[in-house]
């Protein structure tokens, strides 16, 4: 469902994404982890159709971003780590805007959105102006507005920051039943423990390149079994990554 | 190291400070300068003037006289506004900076933390200031001749007169603040700032500047000089700043010892007094700031579903733009609504429209003698011009901010299938249609008031309904352009680099059109002040002139629309 083919993303000099080739089948919830300038972000920016890669390909659900994008971005629903919201807008009229963008009527966005937003708690302040929203409300906001449409895939970056624990289990248990109702979901997050819980297949970068892609105990094996958890199997590899990097350039 | 652009943006900006302050100054001379020679208009004023001279030859002239009260008058204009604006500018300064989390938590004292808030506060709202009154000054230094170190320190007056105002639009702020939270004080005050300056224009108009060169109005022109107004404007901050710049140039009634004490000890008095009364109240009002107002609109959702809720009156007004369409629309008139900054520029924008509309109304068309009607034609033509600079404001006001005004949740359009070309088009349209409907209004108002002849009325419409379409066409794709989508100030955005360019290109594109159509206009007139009749080539001549430039309007707004579409769809979003 998405595939991305020897991804490359320039910033003048500096390289954010090198080579980076991934699939992630239709149903499978796969984990985006990296140490801070990795390239997630500018993987997902690139996936969404905000940013233009340097070289490579990317096709969502069989059709090119580059030629079918409006195709693509139909299947596609995105929340991204901060929640850009219209601070003049009601949470229901922020909802009716997204849904309008994806061509849903009123009757339909409204059907859409009602269980989200019972299940965040959120119906007694989707009157209210956004500018009055907490973080964690504008969060779940979001959440409720990418999915209006019922994406089949998702990319997601970061969902759980400044969410309660009990809304962040929220947002996994529902991560989960779209994996399990067939929606390919691409998850990009910093917290380990969340991405051991959630995720089928996790894929780490470092440096804009593709460092390990596998399930959990397909990782561990790679550390040949030394380190328990995904944590310490991570800070493994992402370090002898930097240390050979560190070799070759002659620090 | 500073980049080209920057080095080319910063050239740009001074290369156009300079042009308008070398017109302003202009401007200014030939102002001072006629009213300075009054006197030469009215046999009974120079008689006046020459008798006043033998009794007192250090009297001031008449000239001199007048030219004080405008300089009272203008910096008193100025006074008011300036007042307001710090006060709005204290606001943001004093209370919505996102650095006083970390200044009022840190072991800082609060007076380093008040000098540099306050010369924000007086930079920010007063810059446009110094940019406009030192050509001014300088011209009133050229017309009565003042010594060369006059134009080195004329603008020094003005620092304690900003001073004043600064100082006093943070007490202002502050006590406001005390009573109610700032988010609504912000729109009290901006709400105020607009009567203010509404009232101020209105003020000016209605005291009818236009009698101090009308020696008809002789009666109304002295009753004016010696008004009980007069008094009020000398003893202000703006007088004592006013009176000691003449001061410097050895000005009849100019200041005295207690007007020097006034102006510099008073401003520090003031500095002082405002200091003590921050570091009582500051704190404990930016508290109270942090309270987020709790305000519901819209729609109730009182049953708890959302399938309940009625459409509104809005969007079912807006249902045969299509769903994509009605929603993109939808969203931008509920912010635009619910956006006070946005209602008290309109507010100002009506109160010039009135007030130009009032002008228009005032020319003494029925008691000139000999006003043919290829006089009235040519003020047809003129006001042609006129109505698109309005529009090409507003442009600057409205359109050209819109794509930057969707901020960081332009992603949501970016990442949407609604495409780009299609949410551009949207945007447009709704920027055309509103524009459209003001500039026809201000034309057709106007020509009634003219009473110009019907071939004048419907070119007049055609024109301005072309250049309209044009204007709008250029602040959309400028906009998109020079968008900044982390700049959320509508006051901000237009006074970017990218709007001086759009407001330098869209003038320019407006003179030239008018250009185009004044040649055939000018051989017209010609003809209709002589006895000849007109040849073919004169209706061939203003034909071609007509369509090129149509032609030109039409093919300007494609180009801009097509630039502003290949610059979002390019656009890589943060």
């Amino acid at each position: 469902m998405i595939k991305i083919e020897n991804l490359t993303k320039m910033y003048g000099e500096t390289c954010a994404v090198a080579e980076l080739s991934l699939e992630v089948p239709p149903g499978e919830i796969c984990g985006l982890l990296g140490p801070n300038g990795a390239g997630k972000t500018t993987t997902i920016r690139i996936l969404n159709g905000l940013a233009r890669p340097t070289s490579g390909r990317v096709t969502l659900g069989g059709f090119d971003l580059s030629t079918h994008a409006r195709e693509a971005k139909r299947m596609v629903g995105y929340c991204p780590d901060r929640p850009y919201l219209y601070e003049k807008l009601t949470g229901y009229e922020f909802l009716m805007f997204v849904g309008g963008l994806y061509d849903l009527s009123p009757d339909q966005v409204a059907r859409s959105a009602q269980p989200f937003l019972e299940r965040f708690g959120l119906i007694e302040y989707v009157g209210r102006l956004i500018e009055g929203y907490s973080h964690g409300m504008r969060q779940k906001l979001m959440i409720a507005s990418s999915l209006l449409h019922s994406p089949r895939i998702y990319i997601v970056d970061e969902p759980m920051v400044g969410l309660d624990p009990a809304s962040a289990r929220k947002i996994c248990s529902l991560i989960r039943e779209m994996g399990s109702r067939g929606v390919t979901v691409l998850l990009s997050t910093h917290t380990l423990t969340v991405a051991e819980k959630v995720c089928d297949r996790i894929a780490i970068l470092n440096r804009g390149r593709l460092v390990a892609l596998g399930r959990i105990d397909e990782l561990k094996a790679l550390t040949k079994g030394e380190h328990r958890t995904l944590e310490e199997v991570f800070l493994k590899l992402t370090e002898e990554e930097s240390v050979e990097e560190a070799c070759l350039s002659g620090i | 190291m500073l980049s080209r652009r920057s080095i080319g943006i910063t050239l740009t900006w001074a290369l156009i400070v300079v042009v308008l302050s070398i017109g302003l100054y202009q401007l200014s001379c030939r102002l001072f300068l006629k009213v300075d020679q009054v006197d030469q208009i009215s046999s009974v004023l120079a008689t006046i003037q020459s008798v006043s001279a033998l009794l007192d030859n250090r009297a001031p002239t008449i000239g001199e006289m007048l030219n004080r009260t405008l300089l009272m008058m203008f910096l008193f204009s100025l006074m008011i506004m300036l007042l307001i604006s710090n006060v709005i500018t204290a606001l943001s300064t004093f209370f919505s900076s996102e650095e006083l989390d970390l200044i009022f938590s840190s072991p800082l004292s609060y007076r380093s933390l008040f000098c540099s808030k306050f010369v924000e506060t007086a930079i920010q709202s007063s810059w446009m200031v110094f940019i406009v009154l030192v050509p001014f000054l300088a011209a009133l230094g050229r017309v009565y001749r003042a010594p060369t170190w006059f134009y080195f320190v004329a603008w020094v007056p003005l620092v304690p007169f900003v001073v004043y105002c600064t100082a006093t639009g943070i007490i202002i702020t502050l006590l406001l603040a005390k009573v109610f939270p700032v988010s609504q004080t912000r729109n009290l005050l901006r709400f105020l700032a607009v009567l203010g300056a509404g009232a101020v224009l209105i003020i000016f108009r209605v005291m009818r500047p236009e009698l101090l060169v009308a020696p008809d109005h002789f009666r109304e022109f002295l009753v004016m000089l010696n008004t009980p107004w007069n008094p009020h404007l000398e003893n202000i901050p703006s007088g004592w700043a006013v009176k000691e710049i003449l001061w410097m140039m050895d000005f009849p009634l100019s200041a005295l010892w207690y007007d020097h004490l006034l102006l510099w000890l008073g401003a520090a008095v003031c500095l002082v007094i405002t200091y003590r009364f921050c570091s009582r109240l500051h704190l404990a009002c930016w508290q109270v700031h942090l309270e987020i107002s709790d305000e519901s609109v819209g729609p109730m959702i009182r049953s708890g579903s959302l399938t309940e809720v009625k459409e509104s009156l809005l969007d079912r007004l807006l249902s045969p733009l299509g769903i994509a369409g009605r929603s993109i629309l939808s969203k931008d008139v509920r912010v635009f609504c619910r956006s006070p900054v946005i209602w008290t520029q309109i507010m100002l924008m009506v109160v010039i429209m009135i007030i130009y509309l009032y002008n228009v109304h005032l020319l003494p068309l029925k008691t000139m003698h000999g006003v043919s009607p290829v006089f009235l034609e040519w003020l047809a033509f003129l006001n042609i011009g006129f109505v698109a600079f309005v529009v090409v404001a507003l442009g600057l006001r409205f359109g050209f901010p819109a794509i930057s005004l969707e901020g960081q949740g332009f992603f949501l359009i970016h990442n949407s299938p609604v495409g780009i070309d299609r949410y551009f088009m949207i945007k447009f349209w709704s920027n055309f249609v509103p524009l459209n409907g003001i500039s026809l209004t201000l034309v057709l108002v106007s020509d009634y008031i003219l009473g110009v002849r019907s071939w004048v009325f419907w070119l007049s419409i055609l024109d301005v309904a072309l250049l309209t379409y044009m204007i709008a066409a250029l602040a959309l794709g400028f906009g998109a352009f020079y968008h900044d989508f982390k700049r959320q100030s509508l006051s901000e955005i237009p006074s970017s680099f990218g709007g001086m360019v759009f407001m330098v290109t869209t003038l320019s594109s407006v003179v030239l059109v008018m250009l185009l159509q004044a040649l055939p206009f000018w051989y017209y007139t010609e003809l209709a002040l002589s006895i000849a009749k007109p040849k073919p080539w004169h209706y061939w001549l203003g034909l071609v002139c007509l369509l090129c430039s149509i032609g030109l309007c039409l093919a300007l707004a494609r180009l801009a629309l097509s630039w502003g579409i290949r610059s979002l769809r390019y656009l890589e979003v943060s």
